[in-house]
């Protein structure tokens, strides 16, 4: 058996963990809760050394940045979170990140998502693939028009619309197991060969 | 009848016992079982390296905490062993905090393999937030003023003729979920990307693969297997392939006997 320290801690974390897989249990929580202390301490640090230090404390005392104090200011007011009489302070930096973000990424989305998937789907219908793409986003698309009843062809082909949901359902079913899988087989590696070497 | 019921209502704990098993014995007991076929999205990204002229810089960008490391991290490091194997310069960023280490992992790992320097042949510059894939578009060097260390970027000989993705022959996202690339370094800054990601997130991605805004894709483990075949150094992706296998047989055994055991029971009660 191994002889590390953190080796033990980790492998003793990780039975913790799949011990919930028996059934709730004090041990189980415990380290949930712990996992979510040291992640939220391990981001902090980070945070701190390799955003906040170079680029706003830095800046400001050593290079003589001063403009950087006003958006340090609007930040800090998200700790007026913590003064139920001036939390509302905090809805100006919420007010900012929203803008910024939304204004950003909106059009960068419309662009990327939708209107290069609309131009993906316009295809010339002379393979089975192409053909396959074609009917099946009508199929669905028709599948989730909810302004007409589904009652004749428009039942008819709302129906095949569900067969292409759920050949994508299948395939994500299938992708999923395999992840998981290989979670557990990390885990198991790491238990059987770090820990206890029975894996060689 | 009695047994189908019985199997109906087995214990998941049961279950859980032979998946187990199904996971932990082939990595004992190896069988080696056959790797057949690579699937062109992850071809796609091997030639596209291959084509890329030496001393080209490749941006490898960490979106994911070790929770997802079992399935990327292979993957990430056999795409690192290709490209030093090519002498292509490899810069790595990490869009989630806690991918730096991960990186500096995979850096330090292939670079001891292929003798490379840091700062010459590599860099980890480490984790920044905000819109960091509209800032490396604009430039690099003022969206990373210094590497994961605190060296200066000016001061990086790997960093010199970097600034914006045009100077950059690839990007591999390397993501749990979907990658913020799409929009920002392929939409507007006609970037060429490739993606890896958790299994679970590949079926999300096809669309794009389609639509030629990524130029590959890696998916799951068997991917990163793939790849390790391709680069022709088998490592963990090839090794973890049999439990994976064994244990889809095994899943597969089990759905089709829970179905089996479901419509049985029903027919009797009908």
């Amino acid at each position: 058996m191994s002889s590390d320290i953190y080796v033990w801690i980790a492998a003793l974390l990780t039975l913790a963990i799949y011990s919930f897989l028996y059934k709730d249990n004090p041990l189980y929580k415990a380290a949930e809760h712990l996992f979510v202390g040291v992640s939220v301490g391990y981001s902090i640090v980070i945070s701190y050394y390799q955003i906040v230090l170079p680029r706003l404390i830095n800046p400001i005392f050593h290079e003589g940045d001063w403009v950087l104090i006003f958006p340090a200011l609007i930040g800090c007011l998200m700790f007026s979170r913590f003064f139920q009489k001036y939390d509302w302070l905090s809805r100006i930096t919420i007010a900012f990140v929203l803008g910024i973000s939304t204004g950003i990424n909106l059009p960068l989305i419309i662009q990327a998502s939708m209107l290069k998937q609309l131009q993906g789907t316009m295809l010339p219908m002379t393979d089975i693939n192409s053909i396959l793409i074609v009917v099946g986003v009508l199929c669905v698309m028709i599948y989730f028009f909810f302004s007409s009843e589904h009652k004749g062809i428009v039942s008819s082909v709302s129906k095949i619309g569900i067969l292409f949901i759920m050949v994508g359902f299948g395939a994500s079913f299938g992708y999923t197991v395999m992840a998981r899988i290989s979670l557990l087989i990390g885990r198991l590696e790491f238990l059987f060969q770090d820990w206890i070497p029975l894996i060689k | 009848m009695e047994f189908w019921k019985m199997l109906s209502k087995l214990d998941r704990r049961i279950i859980f016992a032979l998946v187990f098993l199904a996971v932990l014995l082939p990595l004992i007991f190896k069988i080696g079982l056959p790797i057949k076929g690579i699937q062109p999205p992850v071809k796609a990204i091997y030639d596209h390296i291959e084509k890329l002229p030496e001393g080209s810089t490749v941006l490898i960008s960490i979106s994911y905490s070790p929770s997802t490391m079992p399935e990327l991290y292979p993957m990430t490091l056999a795409v690192i062993r290709h490209c030093f194997r090519h002498n292509i310069k490899v810069v790595c960023v990490s869009l989630v905090i806690t991918g730096v280490g991960i990186g500096e992992m995979a850096l330090q790992e292939a670079a001891k393999e292929y003798n490379k320097q840091e700062g010459t042949d590599y860099v980890n510059l480490g984790f920044q937030a905000g819109p960091v894939t509209l800032g490396m578009g604009q430039d690099i060097h003022k969206t990373f003023p210094a590497d994961y260390k605190g060296t200066k970027i000016e001061e990086l000989p790997v960093m010199k003729n970097v600034r914006t993705y045009k100077d950059i022959g690839l990007i591999v996202d390397y993501t749990a979920s979907g990658t913020g690339y799409i929009g920002t370094a392929v939409t507007m800054y006609n970037a060429d990307l490739a993606v890896g990601v958790t299994a679970v997130g590949a079926a999300d991605l096809y669309p794009y693969l389609q639509t030629k805004q990524i130029i590959g894709l890696m998916g799951g483990l068997r991917s990163a297997a793939e790849y390790e075949l391709l680069i022709n150094k088998p490592d963990k992706g090839c090794i973890r392939m049999d439990s994976q296998s064994i244990a889809h047989l095994l899943i597969l055994v089990l759905i089709v006997v829970g179905n089996i055991a479901y419509f049985m029971t029903r027919s009797k009660k009908a």
